[in-house]
């Protein structure tokens, strides 16, 4: 037990840190899936990687954690702007914005692995976390996330009908409401946020896995939108926390402890809350 | 001085609508005209493939113009519309009040009671708390009803609204829009390939993408 708190005592700053991820991730996935966007969330996380594998190749110092975040955001940002939708003049189908984006998917990690192979600069932190093991986490990077993680979970609140909207009926939202460009802008800016941070501070493992795990394993014993989204919060939540204990007592790689416990907390909810 | 009956809230102007497809401009519908007034019921009749849902999409800017004017006379807020194919994945775990409540989503919170009442004048308040996916095509659609009347909207825009219904609920559908129309405080603009639907609203036969009528 002393053994336990000594290595807890060490690791409260990265389990606080994903905690708090494990708060907005999830709701963010729940969201996408209803938009049948729920690929963004597999894309774009290596598409963010590869962008910050590039960057240090080319010059960028490992250490300028905020530059790295601005190109990796920008990337992420661009694609979804860029991307084409399933509503409006120009809309493609939804099976063709699939295989966009799972090339994405696939070009996004080629790029990671290939530049993390043959570049020195890619330092032993960046490599581990890019691979989906937590490392450090500066006191700075926790107070940003935690004080982001409140007003991301305040607005989703109060704007969760708009949330809903957006993601049940595009296409309706579009022809009724004015501040419709607002909204999308708006949606794609906070996935950036979110997806953005996850790469860098907990991983693209964690990140993609909190972005669709809990969705996955929970849609279809939820009855309501606002229940969907704080049983989401509530999977996502107890399975990063559980799974980053379990990873400190067993010593092993936390991210992917942690995935493991995601699942298994998502298939007890689902066991508990039936099949709706 | 125009009484409310009167009062015009679209006007589409020789309107010529299609689709692109690289450099070729394919048109769908050509040079439509036509006002739509309040308290007036519109059908807009035609086989299959003749251009209805094209119009209908065209009107809200969701495929590209070719020519011609739509001029709007009531702000977006005030639009109640019904696509042809929903746009809502039955597979989701949304109730038919969430449905409902999203057409109006900056009032989430406050919107309950209104949404019950949206589904009760559609005879779907017993289903509010089922999973939209769980309800039978008619019970869908007409939620999809409850929710574009939901905000008390002054054009209501149906594309097929009967499409895949049963003959009740297509007459049920068929009475609340009457009743609605009667009652001068909405214009409806519905298109059908149905000959026998809704007999009482003024109709306009779309042959070849052009108003016959």
């Amino acid at each position: 037990m002393d053994e336990f708190l000594f290595t807890l005592s060490f690791s409260i700053v990265p389990l606080i840190t994903v905690n708090l991820f494990a708060l907005v991730a999830p709701p963010l996935g729940a969201t996408l899936s209803l938009r049948n966007e729920i690929l963004l969330g597999i894309a774009l996380p290596p598409v963010g990687s590869a962008v910050i594998a590039g960057a240090i190749f080319f010059g960028v110092s490992p250490d300028a954690i905020v530059l790295l975040y601005l190109l990796a955001a920008i990337s992420i940002f661009l694609v979804m702007i860029v991307l084409p939708l399933n509503v409006g003049k120009k809309r493609i189908s939804l099976r063709r914005r699939e295989l966009i984006l799972a090339a994405l998917f696939c070009i996004g990690n080629t790029l990671v692995m290939v530049l993390m192979s043959i570049s020195p600069r890619v330092e032993a932190h960046f490599r581990n976390l890019l691979q989906g093991e937590l490392l450090a986490v500066t006191g700075i990077e926790l107070t940003a996330t935690a004080i982001l993680t409140i007003i991301l979970i305040v607005f989703g609140f109060l704007f969760r009908g708009v949330i809903y909207g957006y993601s049940l009926d595009e296409e309706g939202l579009r022809i009724t409401e004015k501040s419709y460009t607002t909204i999308t802008l708006s949606f794609r800016a906070v996935a950036t946020l979110v997806i953005t941070g996850g790469i860098i501070l907990i991983g693209p493992l964690l990140t993609t896995s909190l972005l669709i795990v809990p969705a996955f394993l929970t849609e279809r014993s939820c009855r309501g939108l606002d229940r969907f989204m704080v049983v989401v919060m509530g999977v996502g939540f107890f399975g990063s926390l559980l799974g980053f204990l379990l990873a400190v007592v067993t010593d092993l790689p936390p991210a992917p402890v942690s995935v493991c416990v995601i699942i298994a907390v998502g298939y007890i909810s689902q066991l508990l809350f039936g099949r709706q | 001085m125009e009484s409310s009956a009167k009062k015009t809230i679209l006007d589409l102007n020789n309107a010529s609508f299609g689709y692109r497809s690289g450099r070729v401009q394919n048109t769908i519908v050509s040079q439509v005209s036509f006002s739509i007034s309040l308290g007036e019921f519109i059908l807009l009749v035609g086989p299959n493939g003749c251009g209805k849902s094209t119009l209908i999409r065209g009107i809200f800017n969701l495929v590209p113009s070719f020519g011609g004017s739509i001029t709007w006379h009531i702000p977006q807020s005030e639009i109640g519309y019904i696509p042809q194919e929903s746009n809502i994945d039955h597979d989701i775990p949304a109730t038919a009040l969430d449905v409902v409540c999203s057409a109006k989503p900056f009032a989430w919170s406050k919107t309950k009671l209104q949404g019950m009442a949206a589904l009760e004048s559609v005879g779907m308040e017993a289903h509010a708390h089922k999973r939209f996916g769980a309800l039978s095509g008619g019970q869908k659609r007409r939620t999809l009803l409850a929710r574009a009347l939901f905000g008390k909207p002054r054009l209501l825009v149906l594309d097929e609204p009967t499409v895949n219904t049963d003959m009740e609920t297509a007459e049920n559908i068929e009475k609340i829009l009457v009743d609605l129309s009667s009652r001068n405080e909405v214009a409806i603009l519905a298109t059908t390939h149905s000959q026998n639907w809704a007999s009482m609203a003024k109709r306009y036969h779309l042959e070849g993408g052009r108003i016959r009528g």
